[in-house]
């Protein structure tokens, strides 16, 4: 028996068709995989030049998803080779999304989920999602757009508000809070990354910086 | 073919293979002991180090018959997960590894080295490690984790 490919390929026709029906491409993969041959009415074909499916650099959702239960799932392109990259992407967005370091789960470099951002070689992956743009990028905007919503919802100003811990609380009134499950827990933002969203300067820093150990080189003691 | 009754961590094992077979291939294959690594297969990194009576051997290009009647001890023989050896866990304390493909030569070559030099400087350590290749260049974290466990263990 043929096994089904393992990237999934879209003719143009199905492609136009989903983004008319304004699905993202990882709500599409992860309702539609047989859907899309539904929509192919010839062969299917790899549309030339492009990587099928990757999210897309500048949308937030190709990042950052909060959780249901308000962990932050982070998705990136740089992978973990034992030089510590996955721990401190982890820290990354742990600390602009202010959250413990726990409850951040980091997705690696699978196509169909997280941006394609080519190898992982040659000390680049730091500057990339590290600098001011990508992933570190994406976790400050998410925060920021984290704070707006609850800006809304608690009605108080954003710039009276601070996130700590997955939740959002009024600077002088802290009985005014919520959390970042009852914010936007299991939905998308829905909005591109911000090119202007404030990273925390390293004297704010709790858990960037600390020295953690990578997961396969400790053990429990 | 033949068949050899081998001592490897203290097991005998009996195995039926052409007696020219690189011991590592034996212990990866026929044994499942995947601590010894296939780096260059030349003799010259260092990776597949095991030793045989104690002694650091690079069983790449150890023919079978040449060692089947030594004791034998892979990595897998001197700690486990739950139970390093003081060695590996100095290699856990300093983050000794970066993809870790060497590190099993280079435990296996330091521990057999210091078992006959334990008061061996910190130079001659360095020396004796070498002609241990590692590609990732973690070569200072390894030397750290090295001294800390020769130094702790005098
Ligand atoms: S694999 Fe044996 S020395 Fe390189
Ligand atoms: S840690 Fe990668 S070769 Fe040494």
């Amino acid at each position: 028996m043929k096994r089904p490919s393992v990237s999934p390929k879209l003719c143009a026709d199905a492609e136009a068709a989903l983004g008319q029906a304004g699905l993202s491409r990882r709500e599409l993969l992860k309702t539609s995989g047989a859907l899309i041959v539904g929509f192919c009415m010839g062969a299917p074909k790899v549309l030339r030049g492009q990587v099928p499916l990757s999210p897309p650099l500048g949308q937030l959702d190709s990042w950052i998803t909060v959780a249901a239960d308000g962990r932050i799932i982070a998705y990136t392109g740089k992978e973990e080779l034992g030089q510590g990259i996955a721990t401190a992407q982890q820290q990354l967005v742990a600390e602009e999304l202010a959250v413990p370091f726990d409850r951040v789960t980091l997705l690696s470099c699978d196509t169909a989920l997280t941006p394609d951002q080519g190898h992982t070689s040659g000390s680049q992956s730091h500057p990339t999602n590290f600098n001011g743009n990508n992933l570190a990028q994406a976790a400050a905007t998410a925060r920021e757009e984290l704070i707006r919503i609850a800006a809304g919802r608690l009605g108080v100003p954003s710039d009276q508000l601070t996130a700590a811990n997955g939740v959002v609380r009024s600077n002088t009134d802290s009985s005014a809070s919520v959390t970042y499950a009852e914010l936007l827990g299991g939905r998308v933002f829905n909005r591109e990354v911000s090119p202007t969203a404030r990273r925390k300067a390293p004297s704010e820093w709790t858990v960037l910086g600390q020295s953690i150990p990578l997961p396969d080189m400790s053990r429990a003691e | 073919m033949s068949v050899f009754t081998l001592r490897i961590n203290g097991h005998s094992r009996t195995v039926d293979v052409d007696p020219a077979t690189p011991l590592l291939y034996v212990l990866s294959d026929e044994a499942g002991l995947r601590g010894p690594k296939f780096g260059c297969g030349l003799g010259q990194c260092g990776a597949c180090t095991v030793h045989v009576n104690g002694q650091a051997i690079r069983s790449c290009i150890t023919p079978l018959e040449r060692v089947s009647d030594g004791e034998i001890t892979t990595l897998e023989g001197l700690g486990t997960s739950d139970n390093p050896h003081p060695l590996q866990q100095a290699f856990i304390d300093e983050q000794a590894a970066q993809c870790g493909f060497c590190v099993n030569g280079v435990i296996m070559t330091a521990k057999a080295y210091l078992d006959r030099n334990p008061n061996a400087t910190r130079a001659q350590i360095r020396d004796a490690l070498s002609n241990v290749l590692c590609r990732c260049f973690t070569n200072s974290r390894m030397l750290r984790a090295i001294y800390r466990y020769a130094e702790e263990a005098r």
